[in-house]
């Protein structure tokens, strides 16, 4: 039943399928392997572990993708290993993986769009320092006064706050992650790349309720008690039945929206952004405006693009949600908001 | 310019209602010129009617008419006009056939006008005859003297023109907006005898504001003071016409305003006098000699000089921002401020951005960079000696000995004789007096500020 490395995956199957020892973790980490279409791992000995750690470690070293990320979580999670040993009731290991499939998810696209959003920051933080030094050296030239400085000053230690305010929720987004992919010592220092683009299309909404309705391993425990323990846990079951189906309702339409919410500021707002960024500039070549606006408008750049980061991160959350209404395991309610950088008028004899 | 029998005859085309005198004889209208570009016409020597010196329209023409049974006909159409300001820039405005301003209208003294007056504007309109004297119904003042003219009529405006002088035309309908847009032009009524204030070169233009935001064609209608294009004839420099003159011809230039603020317009290398306000032409005992002459709001001036140092010689309004095309009024002075150590910095997040302004601001007049759609440099124009570093209400006057008498093209740049500009110094320099004062630099107050206000910054 167990392969040389300790790792189960789908081929082995047919063989253990054909078992119902609840308690075996092996049947347990099979019928993970099987629903989730992920290689997972019985971590029973030193042998086994250190299979395991050389996968992982193969897995990271690239940057890190949403769909390993999940597979280094299956493999290496020890609450999962134990859900495997515990096998408290027949669904109960499946249960705890789908869990885990979705906060790792979660944790990801979080984590990744976190990362953008304190990094691109940097860039409002450079223009409301040069905002800043330019003021101070204005005033030295006799060309900006004490309130022209205070402003200016004032700006810089927001839009400073906001980094250190972003790199912070980047940290902690980041050990959310670390800590559902069973990481610890050198392997947390992996390497993160910047959110997947968005797919050129997305799932059409039909036969999703069905699905779930056929899917959900919750309705499949379910089902299962009905057989055990009769009316009360018919009523159960249809109660369930009802809210997947709304569930699943809910998640469609919150994927749908966010991807037309991230599209829309793939498509239109960034666009119109670089052309706002260059009016700006020819404006600033015809002295109809001074360097504060241009630096002003830097910073209004980065509000939208740290805008289109984060409806990115919420189409990529919406998808894993509505996966999990699909399929089984918690579902988050969809982010909202994020950093909103501070995007002050320009300072500097205005 | 004479009508056939068979026009006259033409079957009669239904006039407005204002025609109130004269009962229109003329059974057609005339033909209503139009004018493509905003190039100089040579001034239009009169064929029919009494004789006189006509006038030269800076970036204008005179309009031609027709002599109808005793009354000189003229066809104004108002139109919506594209209008080019200075090349590289188009206004969409309102005006008369084809142009902003319309054309000029000459006259005689005594002679009797009929102006047709076409609508093509999609709102009604009139024209008063400004500084005229004539029947008050002939007055053109909207809903007081007379009905509108709505979009798609002709009316017609019959006056004897009973004193010679510089006059104006503009609508006193929708007036704010109208003039806004640019429907304006200049009515010129010359003296019965040609021989009376007699001059060899006669040129006008009007000063008309505009407001057109830049990347914009159509001015902001509703602006009252903050304008940002300042124009002789809707022309800024380096779109002007020069003015040609030869040496020793004796010059007048008749200027009207119809901006909303008053322009003192300059001119170097002479004294003028002035010889004609909106009232009439002064006696010449009366004259006063000046370099600078004042131009109301809503008046006219003429004045006069003999044209006898020769060179090329401003002629703008005095007022400094009037001589710049559009630029922003809130722009921190850079002036002393060294900041090239942070252009790369500012660079990394606006990879098209130059420092400008270290210095003042002439980097502008040099540097030759993308700007908006359709918007000219605040200043620009290019001299023999460099760049001009103009704009707006600004242009030269030529004067050239053995210049023919009806010759208005531009001679190009004044040759100067040997020793006769203005040089650098490569010798000692001598020490030069200083006033006493604050030493550059050194002003405590403001040093004190800067420090105290830099202890609790960032």
């Amino acid at each position: 039943m167990r392969q040389a490395a300790g790792v189960v995956t789908g081929f082995v199957l047919a063989l253990l399928a054909q078992t119902s020892v609840i308690a075996d973790p092996y049947v347990a980490a099979a019928q993970v392997a099987q629903r989730l279409g992920v290689a997972t791992a019985v971590i029973a000995t030193d042998a086994d572990a250190e299979a395991v750690r050389q996968r992982v470690a193969a897995a990271l070293a690239r940057p890190l993708d949403a769909d390993t990320a999940v597979e280094i979580a299956v493999l290496n999670n020890r609450a999962l290993q134990a859900a495997y040993i515990a096998g408290e009731h027949e669904f109960a290991a499946l249960e705890t993986a789908l869990d885990l499939v979705g906060e790792t998810r979660r944790a990801y696209f979080n984590a990744v769009a976190a990362q953008q959003v304190a990094s691109y920051l940097e860039r409002a933080l450079a223009s409301a320092e040069a905002t800043a030094e330019l003021t101070r050296r204005l005033a030295q030239a006799g060309g900006a006064n004490r309130l022209d400085q205070a402003r200016a000053a004032e700006l810089y230690v927001k839009v400073a706050n906001d980094v250190r305010r972003a790199r912070l929720d980047a940290t902690l987004a980041r050990e959310e992650l670390t800590r559902a992919l069973g990481l610890w010592g050198a392997e947390a220092g992996y390497t993160l790349p910047t959110l997947p683009p968005l797919p050129a299309s997305i799932e059409v909404a039909a036969g999703v309720e069905a699905e779930a309705v056929r899917g959900r391993v919750d309705l499949m425990a379910a089902r299962h008690a009905v057989a055990h323990e009769g009316a009360p846990a018919a009523h159960r079951l249809e109660a369930l039945a009802i809210q997947v189906r709304s569930e699943v309702r809910a998640a469609f339409a919150a994927y749908q929206a966010s991807y037309e919410i991230a599209r829309a500021y793939r498509d239109d707002v960034i666009p119109l952004r670089r052309t706002i960024d260059e009016e700006i500039v020819y404006r600033y070549n015809g002295m109809l405006v001074d360097v504060f606006t241009v630096l002003a408008t830097v910073r209004e750049s980065v509000a939208a693009n740290v805008a289109a980061i984060s409806a990115l991160r919420d189409f990529h959350l919406a998808e894993a949600n509505l996966r999990a209404t699909l399929i089984g395991g918690a579902v988050a309610p969809t982010a909202k908001g994020g950093i909103t950088p501070h995007v002050d008028a320009a300072p500097g004899g205005h | 310019m004479t009508v056939s029998r068979r026009e006259m005859l033409g079957a009669g085309v239904l006039l407005g209602a204002a025609a109130v005198s004269g009962r229109v004889q003329a059974q057609a209208v005339p033909e209503a010129p139009h004018m493509p570009h905003p190039t100089m016409q040579p001034p239009l020597f009169p064929t029919s009617g009494p004789d006189y010196r006509p006038v030269v329209t800076l970036n204008g023409w005179t309009l031609p008419w027709r002599m109808n049974q005793g009354w000189k006909e003229f066809h104004l159409v108002a139109e919506p006009v594209v209008r080019e300001l200075a090349p590289g820039m188009n206004a969409h405005l309102w005006g008369y056939n084809g142009q902003s301003p319309g054309p000029t209208i000459e006259a005689v003294e005594g002679e009797k006008v009929r102006i047709f007056v076409t609508n093509r504007l999609p709102e009604h309109t009139t024209i008063h005859w400004h500084g005229i004297r004539l029947p008050n119904g002939m007055d053109g003042v909207g809903g007081l003297t007379q009905p509108q003219i709505k979009p798609g009529k002709t009316f017609v405006y019959e006056f004897e023109l009973r004193r010679s002088g510089t006059f104006m035309y503009h609508p006193h309908a929708d007036e704010m907006v109208q003039m806004a847009m640019g429907m304006m032009g200049m009515f010129i009524v010359h003296p019965r005898d040609p021989a009376v204030m007699r001059v060899d070169r006669d040129f006008l233009f009007l000063l008309a504001s505009y407001d057109i935001e830049p990347g914009n064609f159509v001015p902001r209608v509703t602006e009252m003071t903050d304008f940002n294009l300042w124009t002789f004839n809707s022309r800024v420099f380096p779109g002007i016409d020069p003015l040609v003159a030869g040496k020793g011809d004796r010059v007048r230039i008749r200027v009207g305003n119809l901006t909303m603020t008053n322009h003192p317009i300059h001119l170097h290398g002479h004294e003028f006098t002035l010889t004609g306000t909106d009232g009439g032409w002064i006696a010449p005992e009366r004259r006063i000699p000046e370099v600078t002459t004042d131009v109301p709001v809503g008046a006219m001036r003429a004045i006069e000089f003999i044209a006898d140092e020769e060179g090329d010689w401003a002629l703008h309004c005095h007022k400094s921002h009037h001589v710049m095309n559009a630029m922003g009024h809130g722009l921190a002075n850079f002036i002393g401020v060294q900041k090239r150590d942070l252009e790369p910095k500012i660079q990394r997040l606006v990879p098209d951005y130059m420092a400008m302004g270290n210095a003042g601001m002439a980097d502008m007049g040099e540097m030759e960079m993308l700007l908006p759609d359709n918007t000219l440099p605040m200043m620009s124009g290019q001299g023999q000696f460099g760049p001009l570093e103009m704009g707006g209400m600004f242009t030269v006057v030529k004067v050239r000995p053995g210049v023919a008498a009806n010759d208005y093209r531009d001679p190009g740049w004044y040759r100067h004789p040997p020793g006769t500009v203005a040089f650098e110094w490569t010798g000692v320099a001598p020490a030069a007096p200083r006033a006493e004062g604050p030493a550059p630099g050194g002003n405590a107050v403001e040093v004190q500020v800067v420090r105290r206000s830099t202890s609790g910054g960032h």
